[in-house]
């Protein structure tokens, strides 16, 4: 699949742009302003572009030099990619949360939802259309990958609900809305990647990156970038 | 869960009190400003001297009136404050 890898890398690039776009301007707001509320925004979105450059740029690195180290250095980048996007979710879910409603122990009900028990390992067998140095690219936990996907599935619908719950009038509420049920529905996709279905991952990714390209849209028409 | 209900933050508060002197062309009478903000008499004291600290309004008197005006700076920080309640606000959320 020589698409694969070049289409990844552009896709968690740009995306990754875009969520440090947000970033900045909840970043920016907060120096100029202050406030607790673009400082959350502007955490979780540097986290989720942050992760998602490094898995671009690896992905590019691996398309340039397909070479064992370089598969190495992916698959290292894969974990801490999962890792930086559940924590980039978290910080969003307990952000909205937060405003939505009184404190909950969000934190402890997670833990109980995301128990051993509830995530099944699953076969892996989608290294087969890759050369056999690059295979290990892309051997990741498969266990470990779906309770990520899954934990990223349930914060960003706990984020969507809260969005629906504090909606307002704003002239691109709708647009944001959609671009966060776009990312909820691009991980919701890529749980079927640990049962060998590789291009359900590059379609995920495809699918959330739309929701990036919302944001982008609301960032630019709104002018809190440039 | 329950709801909670919405209260207002600092920087709604912020918000409030330099609309109010905006609307009337950036210099307001202080009990405009404290009558239409809803903010109780002493928490307003306290958030008029951090606003005049800030050097985002000051006090002016004309015989026994007084009055709010809004410093350039002022403007400039209710600017950005519209700004960023449209961000949040499309954001789904608020000040």
């Amino acid at each position: 699949m020589p698409y694969y890898l070049p289409t990844l890398s552009v896709l968690d690039l740009v995306g990754g742009a875009v969520a440090l776009a947000v970033a900045y301007a909840a970043y920016k707001y907060n120096r100029l302003v202050g406030g607790s509320v673009p400082a959350f925004l502007g955490l979780s979105f540097s986290l989720l572009g942050l992760g998602l450059l490094l898995q671009g740029v690896l992905a590019g690195m691996l398309f340039a030099h397909p070479d064992i180290a370089y598969a190495r250095l992916f698959m290292v980048s894969s974990y801490l990619y999962l890792l930086l996007q559940v924590a980039a979710y978290l910080t969003l879910a307990v952000g909205y949360t937060g405003i939505t409603y009184s404190a909950e122990p969000f934190a402890l009900s997670l833990t109980a939802l995301l128990g051993p028990g509830m995530l099944a390992p699953t076969g892996i067998a989608l290294t087969a259309p890759f050369p056999i140095v690059l295979r290990r690219a892309f051997v990741i936990d498969p266990t470990f990958f779906d309770a990520i996907q899954l934990a990223s599935i349930l914060l960003l619908a706990l984020v969507v609900f809260d969005a629906i719950q504090l909606r307002s009038k704003g002239s691109f509420s709708a647009l944001v809305l959609s671009a966060f049920s776009l990312m909820l529905a691009g991980h919701a996709v890529m749980l079927a990647y640990p049962m060998g279905f590789l291009d359900y991952y590059l379609i995920g990714s495809a699918v959330r990156f739309a929701g990036f390209a919302l944001l982008l849209i609301f960032l630019l028409r709104g002018r809190h970038i440039g | 869960m329950a709801r909670r209900k919405p209260g207002r933050s600092r920087l709604r508060m912020y918000h409030d009190v330099l609309e109010i002197i905006s609307k009337d062309g950036g210099r307001a009478r202080f009990t405009k400003v404290l009558n239409e903000s809803g903010i109780p008499y002493d928490r307003f004291l306290r958030y008029e001297e951090e606003l005049e600290r800030r050097g985002l309004i000051a006090e002016a008197r004309d015989g026994d009136a007084r009055y709010l005006e809004m410093t350039r700076e002022g403007l400039r920080f209710l600017e950005e404050l519209r700004r960023m309640e449209r961000f949040l606000k499309d954001l789904g959320l608020g000040l």
